[in-house]
């Protein structure tokens, strides 16, 4: 978004949290110089020329670092004053709005978003993205989730007086493919799984919105000098081993890492993201 | 430490979940189609999770795909093809060298 509103497009980002301080994700701009080039990452400062931090930790029912880090930003004119707002979500999973001042000046208040009384919130990672999804001319917010799951806040106001309906379910995350009790191989991800994070636009010219969805995921594959079936076989055996010492209680952590350590020599894993289109039918 | 982060950030913290208003209407949205690039599907560096978003960032007409890697909270490019699809990826440059946004490990 062009965030300064000087004619060219910057990068807005969150962050989990800052070392030097109190734990807080702290805003970074990258400034477009207008041919395709950035600055270097700059905190977004408030009003007050300090760092913008969302939620107040002298209110009452501050909720502590898990309001403050993790954080991630969207930019869109909420209360049609010609100024670029922020919705902000967290680690938390409520969303903060902060209002714009113009030129990528922004107040050092923020205040948490409310549905019918009760904080607008998803399951863990609040992750905003502003877009008309309904078409009816004022900006509603979409948030992928820690659990994968995607929502829609119908907003039910106007252009100047946003108000935000209930979550609604837009996305189940996908499921992992289970084969023999077990995860393994590419082929078992065929959706979006956990930690989503959403952009929408109509991607395929058809008139209708849609989604682009980044995510997380564990990938398995057969540890080095293994084949794949053979791989498979033990890991299977790995996994029925660890449900029965689940079950039988021996949840020590000296056993449970003897067993982890075991399932080196079968697979490897990696911690990973992919990048999803959901075509709107 | 980095992976410690993200198994924490994909746990629900102890907040009650979302307070869904209804649930989607049935096959709202077609199977989903895993983004590739030079035939495989994409993947942040890890460990990390993906952020992703589209603009025509280098003003040809064509979006272009812009990934947060989490990992270093450097952000990958994937120029959008005349053909469709995208691209080889390339890390974002910022004052000539990537672009890495701290606070993000």
């Amino acid at each position: 978004m062009d965030l300064d509103q000087d004619g060219d497009i910057d990068i807005l980002s969150g962050s989990y949290s800052r070392q030097s301080a109190d734990m807080a994700g702290l805003l970074q701009v990258l400034h477009g110089d207008g041919k395709g080039g950035f600055s270097p990452p700059e905190v977004l400062l408030a009003d007050d020329g300090e760092p913008l931090i969302i939620g107040n930790s002298e209110v009452e029912d501050d909720g502590g670092d898990v309001e403050r880090i993790c954080t991630r930003a969207a930019a869109g004119d909420l209360d049609g004053d010609g100024d670029l707002d922020l919705v902000v979500g967290n680690f938390e999973g409520t969303f903060y709005f902060v209002e714009g001042l113009g030129k990528g000046r922004f107040s050092a208040t923020s205040r948490k978003l409310q549905a019918e009384g009760k904080p607008l919130s998803v399951s863990g990672h609040g992750d905003p993205f502003l877009f008309d999804w309904d078409g009816d001319g004022d900006l509603d917010i979409l948030s992928g989730s820690a659990s994968g799951d995607v929502f829609l806040f119908e907003n039910r106001g106007d252009v100047h007086t946003p108000r935000f309906a209930k979550a609604k379910l837009l996305l189940k995350s996908a499921q992992p493919k289970v084969v023999d009790g077990v995860v393994f191989g590419e082929d078992a991800i065929t959706g979006p799984q956990s930690s989503t994070r959403v952009w929408a636009g109509d991607i395929n010219g058809d008139g209708k919105p849609d989604l682009l969805i980044g995510d997380m995921f564990t990938l398995t594959w057969p540890a080095k000098g293994l084949s794949e079936e053979v791989s498979r076989e033990r890991y299977s055996k790995w996994a029925d081993k660890l449900r029965a010492l689940v079950e039988s209680g021996e949840t020590s952590g000296e056993a449970i890492d003897a067993h982890y350590e075991r399932m080196k020599e079968i697979v490897r894993q990696e911690m990973t993201g992919g990048v999803w289109i959901l075509y709107q039918r | 430490m980095l992976e410690l982060i993200l198994t924490l950030c994909a746990l629900s913290p102890q907040t009650p979940a979302a307070e869904v208003g209804e649930g989607p209407p049935p096959s709202l949205f077609r199977p989903a189609v895993a983004v590739t690039v030079e035939g495989r599907p994409l993947r942040v560096v890890s460990p990390g999770y993906a952020c992703p978003a589209l603009y025509d960032l280098d003003g040809d007409g064509r979006l272009d795909l812009i990934v947060g890697q989490f990992r270093s909270g450097a952000m990958r490019v994937y120029p959008g093809l005349e053909e469709g699809g995208f691209g080889s990826g390339s890390f974002l440059q910022a004052g000539g060298k990537p672009a890495t946004v701290p606070g993000i490990w």
